[in-house]
């Protein structure tokens, strides 16, 4: 390949065709570096709300948004629980929860018509979805991308739209009232692995053998509900073999497929074996409780009471609420706060 | 004597001519019709107001100008693009039935793309970056591989090896990627989701040299066409000027699937179709390409976003699935094929 060529003066210069080849690498490069220095546009607004996401970017709105288009189905619930779900305008195919979700605007992630023509201030939508929603970036319209991976990821994600959407006040007493909740479960799975051991769990996704690994939160719900997953050495969502689960022998099947039955599971080669198949332990387990939303806590209950054959009640649980009534008086409802299990008995604290 | 075939060469040139006038209209008509069109119907007026700058602030201006003006304007580039490495790929290999990704280009691409996604957590921003150098390293592999001689064989086999080796360990990746692998799978489908004007013009300023660089080589391509002594005695140096065409398609279509993933089969038929129409003299040939690649790929991301909308119909797949049947039909007819 002769790049470098002599001319008609008997110097030694680069063909002109190959200056133009090193001319398009190098736009192109500079381009794309250029391209990404340049994007995050400075807006001139006042910014009176100010967050940062879950990829690093910060996000800024000039009041609180009136149009939320939400494509990430967790942070619909959320948003729904915040009370803020008549501001959502639009919403993914996947945003049943709550069911009245579905009656808003569906639109596709991929297609930024589709949702600027519904006239959005605020987007929600997971860290995956960014590269379809950069012309929207691209015209200040701002949004939000949540990548919650841990429990604490959801809260964090909790408090990430509720201040993004004007009601920081509501999110902060949500995450409260989750913590204290949550904490109320680590003490009963604390006594109760103490007492019965941990069981070991597999988890089934929608698809045969597809598992959770243990980046993933429903792994982290797991772990704190007391059980060991058998797929917690792997990462990222695996599929497993008839082999491993059978040799893993997991006391507690749950699966998110709601066209498989019990016996879909018995019938699989080689399993009648494991434990949780002769001891009937498969259970269904709805995907919009073990979802990166406020529900969580209800997967986490369904776990608990379904890995330790207890009934968890956690309708005193939770943080004291300042509750009015119409004649104006002012309430304050004394709330159990936590409830441990001292050598089994039920010690209630409360709080004023 | 003279003055019939002085008389009948002018008569093929102004015929060809006047297709390439066919063909620019028909460019014209796709990229009008490409802005007007889309998922979210609005009315021809209210086009051509926010094409003049008025209506600044209502969403249709928004959508226009900044969702479907950039994308009809990359589909378009993106189509010459694609349609001219076919055509140099085709010239080079001498063979109506190759096209630009044969050096296992898309599959380099994608194996470090996968890379920078799933263990170097790159910003979404940078990742036509990887792709764009995986593209790069496959070439540079196939040339190390092909050794000096680098005759067209020799580039071919070295050009399996490297797409069998480059898919293995995407596959390997894939298998571990977890949550992450979405977004590769995403990418390797091929299409102009996400396309903004940023897009635009850095595919714009990255191809401009290589379009300039070819524009000068199509006289050149018309004597390599005659058969390497032949080319040689007349004084064209046939390996530098076979390998500089490999290495334009190479970056033509690196620039395309760096942002918009591998999309087959347009470097194939549309030349294939525009020599049938134009003939293979490269000078009409390779501008002819150029607008009908335009053309055609704009025209088949109108049906992709239109087809089942608001849902988006993968490009790569859709033109897969068009162009496969069509290259069977080739590789069956091959004794018929002008060339």
């Amino acid at each position: 390949m002769e790049i470098v060529t002599q001319n008609w003066g008997g110097q030694m210069v680069i063909k002109r065709e190959y200056i133009l080849v090193m001319a398009s690498i190098l736009c192109f490069i500079v381009g794309v570096i250029v391209g990404y220095l340049v994007i995050p546009k400075s807006t001139t607004q006042q910014a009176s709300i100010i967050v940062v996401d879950d990829l690093g970017r910060t996000v800024t709105l000039s009041s609180p948004p009136k149009r939320i288009i939400s494509v990430a189905s967790a942070a619909t619930r959320t948003l729904y629980d915040l009370g803020v779900l008549d501001r959502v305008v639009g919403v993914d195919k996947y945003s049943d929860d709550p069911p009245e979700a579905q009656n808003k605007t569906i639109v596709d992630p991929k297609n930024s018509e589709g949702i600027l023509s519904l006239n959005p201030d605020l987007i929600i939508a997971w860290w995956y979805q960014q590269s379809y929603l950069a012309p929207i970036e691209e015209v200040d319209i701002p949004v939000i991308y949540i990548h919650p991976q841990t429990i604490d990821g959801i809260m964090n994600d909790i408090m990430l739209i509720g201040t993004a959407v004007g009601v920081p006040d509501k999110a902060r007493q949500l995450v409260a009232d989750l913590r204290v909740k949550l904490g109320y479960i680590e003490d009963l799975v604390d006594n109760l692995t103490e007492t019965y051991g941990r069981p070991y769990v597999y988890v089934e996704l929608y698809k045969p053998y597809k598992t959770i690994g243990r980046d993933t939160f429903t792994h982290n719900m797991v772990e704190l509900a007391g059980g060991i997953n058998i797929a917690g050495n792997l990462t990222g969502y695996p599929t497993l073999s008839d082999e491993y689960i059978i040799q893993a022998d997991p006391d507690i099947i749950l699966y998110e497929s709601d066209s498989l039955t019990y016996d879909d599971f018995a019938s699989r080669p080689g399993w009648e074996n494991i434990t949780a198949i002769k001891e009937h332990r498969v259970y269904y387990l709805d995907r919009h409780i073990a979802t990166a939303s406020p529900r969580f806590i209800e997967g986490l209950v369904f776990m608990v009471e379904k890995f330790f054959n207890v009934t968890v009640d956690l309708s005193s649980i939770g943080v004291p609420m300042k509750l009015s009534t119409q004649n104006g008086n002012n309430y304050t409802a004394n709330v159990i706060l936590s409830q441990r299990i001292f050598f089994g008995v039920p010690i209630y604290c409360e709080k004023q | 004597m003279r003055e019939t075939v002085e008389t009948a060469y002018r008569h093929i040139i102004s015929h060809r001519i006047r297709i390439l006038l066919i063909l620019s209209v028909l460019l014209f008509i796709s990229f009008i019709m490409g802005i007007s069109i889309g998922p979210i119907s609005i009315p021809i007026l209210d086009v051509i107001l926010c094409l003049l700058g008025l209506h600044k602030d209502s969403f249709a201006a928004v959508i226009i100008l900044n969702i479907r003006l950039p994308r009809v304007l990359v589909s378009a580039l993106a189509g010459a693009c694609l349609a001219l490495a076919g055509c140099l790929t085709q010239a080079t290999f001498r063979n109506p039935l190759a096209s630009p990704y044969i050096l296992g280009l898309s599959y380099g691409a994608t194996f470090v793309l996968s890379i920078a996604i799933v263990y170097l957590d790159a910003p979404f921003a940078f990742l036509p970056i990887f792709a764009f150098l995986g593209s790069l390293l496959a070439i540079s592999l196939v040339f190390a591989i092909a050794g000096s001689s680098w005759d067209t064989a020799a580039l071919i086999l070295a050009g399996i090896a490297i797409s069998a080796f480059f898919s293995s360990l995407t596959s390997l990746i894939l298998y571990f990627a977890g949550a992450k692998a979405y977004v590769i799978i995403f990418w390797i489908f091929g299409g102009l989701t996400g396309v903004s004007w940023n897009v635009f013009w850095v595919v714009f300023l990255g191809s401009l040299p290589i379009l300039i660089a070819v524009a000068g080589l199509a006289g050149k391509l018309n004597i390599l066409m005659l058969g390497d002594d032949i080319a040689s005695s007349l004084g064209l140096d046939v390996n530098n000027i076979r390998l500089l065409a490999i290495i334009l398609a190479s970056l033509l279509t690196a620039i395309v699937v760096s942002y918009l993933g591998p999309i087959g089969f347009v470097g194939l038929i549309v030349p294939h179709i525009c020599r049938i129409i134009v003939g293979s003299d490269n000078r009409f040939l390779i501008p002819a390409s150029a607008m009908f690649g335009a053309s055609f790929l704009t025209l088949v991301d109108l049906i992709a976003r239109t087809a089942i909308a608001p849902a988006e119909l993968p490009l790569g797949a859709i033109i897969g699935v068009m162009g496969s049947p069509y290259f069977a039909y080739l590789v069956r007819n091959r004794r018929r094929l002008l060339w």
